[in-house]
């Protein structure tokens, strides 16, 4: 027998592979009992759970008051959130868990469904995503590791909309999206010019690709930008959201990413976790991605993964797309660099007591229209609490919800937590007549209360 | 009557049983045990010298079967005695190749089938012809042919295949690796391929052998072979997989315990312990089936597509030598010889159990230990025990002698829990992929110790004081393997695959794979119809027990149509005894 070296991975990598073969949307979603199965058999085929140092470990299923802790779910997480969903979630923990206790160097969370479309406040479920799988892990976390600094670097196709809602005036979390432009695609945000609350400027940062961008396109964002944006940032956790969606072969998407340009993106980001989000060209791509990212997170020789009908030469990427791309990268840089200087009253003009945002958010999945209006309490002492008020409407039915919410982040000062506390109260009991709930998701107390229907 | 034979490391057992006609079934009895030397290189020698004395015993009564547990598979691959072996990969891309070049030649062709089991890129004849001519003037005889998905469509490894009978290379043993079995894992498919190549020359060497030898003696018995997943094959079909017969000496003890317990009847979840000199085998059943190890076993270090029963080895026994070092004891691994009671040079956990009094009723140690040199062996380590640790086993300048030896036992029963909590956790902790299953939960909850091997009288009491289990002491652990072996039953594994919207279906491991006729439909009830159909056919057995073990179905569905539906399932016949022998009256 000719000696071998038997493979072994520079990083042990854990992965948490729950491709929940019984679930779906409904028979023909995308969402459906397929999505993972040529992936699995990928994975199977190539061996890549024999490899010394790759580990498979199972999921946890969250708990709901794992998911209070990121969303406000109408009316409760039980009406929003089936036990997929749960375990979607619970992955994700599992995987930040298993790095952050140093069981391994990385972890990847190929679960499904996807989180990063839902915002805060949940009436149903938008882009796939009924809960935020993404901020539930953040927050099971920060029980642990309260000031610990999070980025993340979202590359699924789709803007994520949901994980920078609920971010966006935290500064410690730091949040870049990159995706196809939303002038283009779902969910139609994600523009330059978003970038955060006035607590937290410039640690939203979306990077919009023209359609047609290639592995060339998205690489160069990375290096260029990114990596060193995240060098000045220095995370302690570093988690990619591995949406699989700019491959060339996706169904949704207009982009023309290949499963390498998806490895040496990961080889470049180096990141601690990635979770997967979208993606489904389920036979073409995504058991190609995912080992791909696999090998790549695990420092092993990722050179030969390719899609059987790659052409190189069929993935040219425009003069134009590169030009356009490296503008809007210069842009960026130089927001980058002047965030700490940039004077905020001509960003968000003159900053009263709070920092008020109107949003109207449409659930696609469940076609239910909200408008909203957050309240951010501006504080130079903390990062303030969030007042909401949010009406639904669905479009079926024509019935109309509207909640009020008290958010407070674990971090807030004192003041800030006796304020948003009283406001809380006050709504109770002089306002309730206006609303079908009202809650209070206090993460400094670790106490959830939803109070209605009234 | 029936004949069993297991060729261990250091020795050949045989027995001779006689069946019984019972209310309950046939039972057997042990009629006569033959013991010999096993030699390592004239292995045949060795099983005919055990075989010759159960004939003599059986005299003039017909021998209706003979099952042998042989090491021939394990041997010629350890010691690479075989000739070079080339491998030809049709790996398409994925992971890189490198690793998985341990043929004397290594062939690596383009071509590639994806996971659909569609040949995205054909083979390239002048590449073929090229390489195999090499391996021709390198006088390369032996052939390991294994393509990527080919579990999913064997054509390039069938179209090599006949590419060589056409051109005529005078290849003799080729594996085509799509046969040994319906599993995914390419790396595992080539790697069991080589080993298969490897063996074959040797094996058949051996299956006449044994043919010529039972000519010789006038019997027209069947003869069977062991195989790892403790279920035999037949000496005729042997040659399709002969692998498989490698290291079935875990199996041989798992169905001898399977045999010799009740465990199969009483259908309980049982941790089986088998300790001997130098290590301690450990096995489990669930509800009374043999458990088979989640993945392949290894193979020379390798990992194979081979199925294999649990069994895992702690290199802990009753002739362990204790040492101590750096203050602290330590059991094992080595052996120096047996326990100072019985004349070696080390104390072991034997000596400890005698100064305990453990073994004590026992009449093969009250015989001839002697007690006073497992005393002075074990009193020899007192000075170099670290005295802080160890401070309490000195009471008033006088050695406590019973205490440190019930310390030693102690440590070894807290080695041997700690690992079957482990392996139970593990296999807890198999990752699943639906959510009905991970809601379930896998929970295994032992209620039985069944123990074997000469500690086990003095440990297994205390093993299942520590574990909360029932503890079974099973007799005749020294020819356990080979009882095992002869009541063991074919076993065989058929995958089954249908891909209604690809229109093609797999019968895997009979190499069956073809389009769907017109109008020719499925739903998963047809298919796991075929599967029993066809694991009965292969096995010859049209009353076979055939269990599905694995099933599932997935919709094809491409933008809101679908396309069709690919459904799999495995069935299996599961290993088991033809019967069982009546336990406590076997003499
Ligand atoms: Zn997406
Ligand atoms: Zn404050």
């Amino acid at each position: 027998m000719r000696k071998v070296e038997r493979l072994k991975a520079r990083n042990r990598l854990g992965l948490i592979f729950f491709p929940a073969f019984d679930w779906e949307i409904d028979p023909t979603h995308p969402e459906r009992q397929e999505r993972l199965l040529y992936t699995r058999d990928q994975v199977f085929e190539e061996g890549l759970l024999d490899i010394e140092g790759i580990i498979e470990y199972k999921p946890e299923i969250a708990t709901a008051e794992d998911i209070l802790r990121a969303n406000i779910c109408v009316p409760d997480v039980e009406a929003v959130c089936t036990t997929s969903h749960l375990i979607s979630a619970g992955g994700a923990i599992r995987a930040a868990e298993l790095v952050l206790e140093g069981e391994v160097d990385k972890a990847f969370a190929i679960v499904r469904p996807p989180g990063h479309h839902a915002f805060r406040v949940v009436h149903g479920a938008r882009g796939f995503c009924n809960i935020n799988n993404e901020a539930v892990m953040v927050e099971a976390i920060r029980k642990k590791y309260p000031d610990i600094k999070i980025a993340f670097v979202d590359t699924d196709a789709h803007h994520a909309d949901g994980t920078q809602e609920i971010y966006y005036h935290d500064p410690n979390v730091l949040n870049i999206s990159i995706h196809q432009d939303g002038r283009t695609l779902y969910p139609g945000t994600g523009f330059l010019h978003e970038l955060g609350g006035p607590g937290a400027f410039a640690r939203t940062l979306n990077v919009p690709l023209p359609p047609g961008t290639t592995d060339e396109g998205l690489l160069y964002v990375v290096e260029e930008f990114i990596l060193p944006v995240l060098e000045d940032f220095k995370p302690d956790l570093l988690i990619n959201s591995a949406g699989q969606d700019n491959h060339y072969s996706d169904p949704l998407t207009n982009m023309r990413v290949s499963a390498q340009g998806y490895a040496r993106m990961n080889a470049l980001l180096d990141p601690d976790l990635a979770i997967l989000q979208g993606g489904y060209s389920i036979e073409s791509a995504l058991p190609y991605v995912n080992v791909g990212i696999i090998l790549a997170m695990a420092g092993l020789d990722y050179s030969y993964v390719r899609e059987p009908d790659y052409d190189a030469g069929k993935l040219k990427q425009d003069r134009a797309i590169t030009e356009d791309i490296q503008r809007k990268v210069e842009w960026l840089q130089r927001i980058w660099e002047e965030r700490d200087s940039i004077d905020l009253e001509k960003v968000f003009g003159k900053l009263d007591k709070f920092y008020t945002r109107d949003k109207d958010i449409y659930y696609d999945t469940d076609g239910i229209s909200e408008t909203q209006q957050e309240k951010v309490r501006v504080c130079p002492d903390c990062p303030g609490y969030i007042l909401i008020d949010s009406t639904a409407v669905r479009s079926y039915s024509g019935r109309r919800t509207r909640i009020y919410a008290v958010s407070i982040p674990r971090l807030s000062c004192d003041n800030c937590h006796r304020e948003a506390t009283e406001e809380f109260e006050e709504m109770l009991s002089s306002h309730r007549g206006r609303y079908d709930y009202i809650y209070l998701q206090d993460l400094k107390k670790d106490k959830y209360i939803a109070r209605g229907p009234f | 009557m029936i004949i069993g034979i297991d060729v261990g490391g250091t020795h050949t057992d045989g027995v001779l049983l006689a069946g019984e006609k019972s209310p309950a079934g046939v039972r057997h009895e042990i009629i006569a045990t033959s013991k010999v030397r096993t030699k390592k290189d004239n292995l045949m020698s060795s099983i005919l010298e055990a075989l010759d004395v159960l004939l003599i015993a059986a005299g003039k009564t017909e021998i209706r079967r003979i099952v042998l547990s042989t090491t021939l598979a394990a041997n010629v691959i350890v010691e690479e005695k075989y000739d070079p072996v080339g491998l030809i990969l049709i790996p398409g891309p994925g992971l890189n190749p490198e690793h998985l070049l341990i043929g004397e030649e290594n062939l690596l062709l383009s071509g590639y089938i994806n996971h659909r089991g569609k040949e995205v890129k054909g083979l390239d004849r002048e590449e073929l012809l090229q390489g195999l001519d090499k391996m021709r003037e390198r006088d390369i005889r032996n052939l390991a042919i294994v393509s990527k998905f080919s579990t999913r469509n064997p054509g390039l490894e069938e179209e090599i295949l006949e590419f060589i009978r056409e051109k005529g290379y005078p290849f003799e043993n080729i594996t085509v690796g799509h046969q040994l079995s319906g599993r995914l894992s390419f790396p595992r498919r080539v790697f069991t391929a080589y080993f298969n190549t490897a063996i074959m020359a040797v094996y058949r060497d051996f299956v006449s052998a044994v043919k010529k030898a039972l000519a010789e003696r006038n019997l027209d018995t069947e003869v069977y072979i062991l195989k790892c997943d403790g279920g035999t094959v037949s000496l005729d079909r042997v040659m399709m997989a002969p692998i498989e017969t490698v290291n079935s000496g875990p199996a041989a003890s798992i169905m001898g315990t399977m045999a010799m317990s009740r465990v199969h009847l009483t259908k309980e979840t049982a941790i089986a312990l088998d300790i001997g000199g130098t290590t301690t085998d450990i096995g489990l059943f669930i509800n009374g089936e043999p458990v088979f190890m989640p993945e392949g076993i290894e193979i020379n270090g390798l990992p194979s597509l081979i199925r294999g029963l649990y069994s895992l080895s702690l290199p802990l026994g009753g002739d362990s030598r204790i040492s101590v070092v750096e203050g602290r004891i330590k059991i094992g691994p080595e052996r120096d010889g047996p326990a100072a009671a019985f004349g070696g040079p080390s104390p072991t956990p034997t000596d400890a159990l005698l100064v305990l009094g453990y073994l004590q009723e026992d009449p093969a140690y009250e015989a001839s230990a002697d007690l006073q040199a497992a005393r002075g062996a074990l009193a020899q380590l007192a000075g170099e025990l670290d005295p802080v640790g160890y401070g309490s086993f000195w009471q008033d300048g006088e050695f406590n002698l019973t205490g440190f030896a019930r310390n030693i036992i102690d440590l070894m029963l807290d080695s041997i829990v700690g690992t079957i909590r482990e392996i139970l956790a593990r296999l807890e902790n198999k990752p699943v992929y639906t959510i009905s299953e991970l809601l379930a939960g896998i929970e295994i909850n032992p209620k039985v110790l069944l123990a074997m091997g000469g500690p086990a009288k003095g440990l297994s009491p205390l093993l299942a004081e520590k574990l909360g289990y029932r503890e079974e002491l099973v007799p005749y652990a020294k020819v356990a393997n080979a009882v095992g072996a002869a009541l063991a039953r074919p076993t065989l594994q058929t995958t089954v695959r249908v891909d209604t919207a690809a229109s093609y279906l797999n019968i895997v491991e009979a190499g069956v794979h073809r389009k769907l006729k017109p109008g020719e439909r499925y739903e998963l009830e047809d298919v796991e119809e075929l599967a029993i159909t066809w694991t009965r056919k292969r096995a010859e057995d049209e009353a076979a027990a055939v269990e599905i073990t694995e099933r599932e179905s997935f919709n094809v569905i491409r933008g809101f149509s679908t396309l069709g539906k690919i459904m799999e399932v495995k069935a299996q016949i599961k290993p088991g005894l033809i019967s069982r022998p009546e336990g406590s009256e076997i003499g």
